[in-house]
């Protein structure tokens, strides 16, 4: 066999696991964007109040308050720093953050309100 | 927290400075969600956290500083180990080289934004087979450029679904570069292919005239 015919099988090998690897990828994306589609993402420790606010359509004033701050549009701090600061656990901070946010959602909208 | 989320909240205090060191050590092949982050970067554009161009600008600098340093590194370290520790190879080196110039341009243009895991490594090679730095410098800003906007304009268009978006982006550009793969082994198949059908016309011309 000479040596380009001898290439022949690895090509045909490699190539079979690229393809089978793009097909696994592809199909992991397609379910990422399922699950997407189906939930919003958690409230996770990284997140600001301003964020989870404009991620979760409700005026960031409610939050501050649940947590017991003072409505700050500049304090950008994680919620993992803010359970630090404050000694909670971050689960109760998640937990009183969720309530807020059902609770905000309850409300009608507000006519001239601030949109977070 | 996992170290994305550790980088997330680290943006969320610190801004840019974060964003920029993270895509500058980054371009050097560590592997730190840089897309992660201007995507995030895009959303606290959105919210008014951060200024829009100077994300771009600094996003866009640091990026570039990172590839120049790799290139810069596969050029002076890179090429001179190469040749001393691997003569033998003298002939597979030429032959990078001339891929280099010759694929190098788009190359080096796609890996910035397109197919962003294979960036570090194409920075290395480009320096390691003295692929003009000019020319570098030039496809290098361009697709870094684009990157940098596409990714803080993602985020800001879906600005409260930051790791959902960024998970999502990382997936369909590992979707590409299996694709890429594929594509050129199928593309040397065929090359292959062609040459034993030549062979056999060139070499036995019996051979093919019976067939």
């Amino acid at each position: 066999m000479t040596p380009r015919r001898q290439r022949v099988p690895w090509l045909v090998l490699a190539l079979t696991l690229a393809l089978a690897a793009t097909g696994l990828m592809a199909l992991h994306t397609v379910r990422h964007v399922m699950r997407m589609r189906r939930s919003s993402e958690s409230i996770r420790p990284w997140m600001s109040i301003p964020y989870i606010a404009r991620s979760r359509h409700v005026p960031a004033e409610g939050l501050y308050k649940s947590l017991g701050l003072p409505p700050n549009r500049h304090d950008r701090r994680p919620l993992g720093r803010i359970a630090r600061q404050q000694g909670r656990p971050l689960d109760e901070l998640i937990a009183r953050i969720e309530t807020a946010i059902a609770h905000a959602r309850e409300q009608p909208p507000r006519q001239n309100g601030s949109v977070p | 927290m996992n170290l994305g989320e550790q980088l997330l909240a680290a943006l969320s205090l610190y801004g840019v400075p974060i964003l920029a060191a993270v895509l500058y050590v980054g371009c050097l092949g560590l592997p730190l969600p840089s897309g992660l982050l201007l995507i995030a970067s895009g959303s606290f554009v959105e919210g008014g956290q951060m200024n829009l161009w100077t994300v771009l600008i600094v996003a866009s600098a640091a990026s570039i500083a990172g590839d120049l340093t790799g290139y810069t590194l596969g050029r002076w370290a890179g090429h001179a180990a190469l040749r001393r520790f691997s003569p033998k190879f003298k002939e597979r080196l030429d032959a990078a080289e001339r891929a280099a110039r010759k694929w190098g341009a788009w190359g080096v243009f796609l890996t910035r934004w397109l197919i962003t895991p294979l960036g570090p490594w194409v920075n290395l090679l480009s320096g390691a087979s003295e692929y003009p730095w000019p020319q570098f410098v030039i496809w290098d800003v361009l697709g870094e450029c684009l990157w940098v906007f596409l990714y803080v304009s993602l985020g800001r268009m879906i600005s409260g679904e930051v790791q959902a978006i960024g998970a999502l982006a990382a997936d369909i550009t590992w979707v590409i570069l299996t694709l890429t793969v594929a594509g050129v082994l199928a593309w040397r198949m065929v090359g292959l292919r062609r040459r034993a059908v030549w062979d056999t016309i060139v070499l036995d011309p019996n051979n093919s005239a019976g067939s």
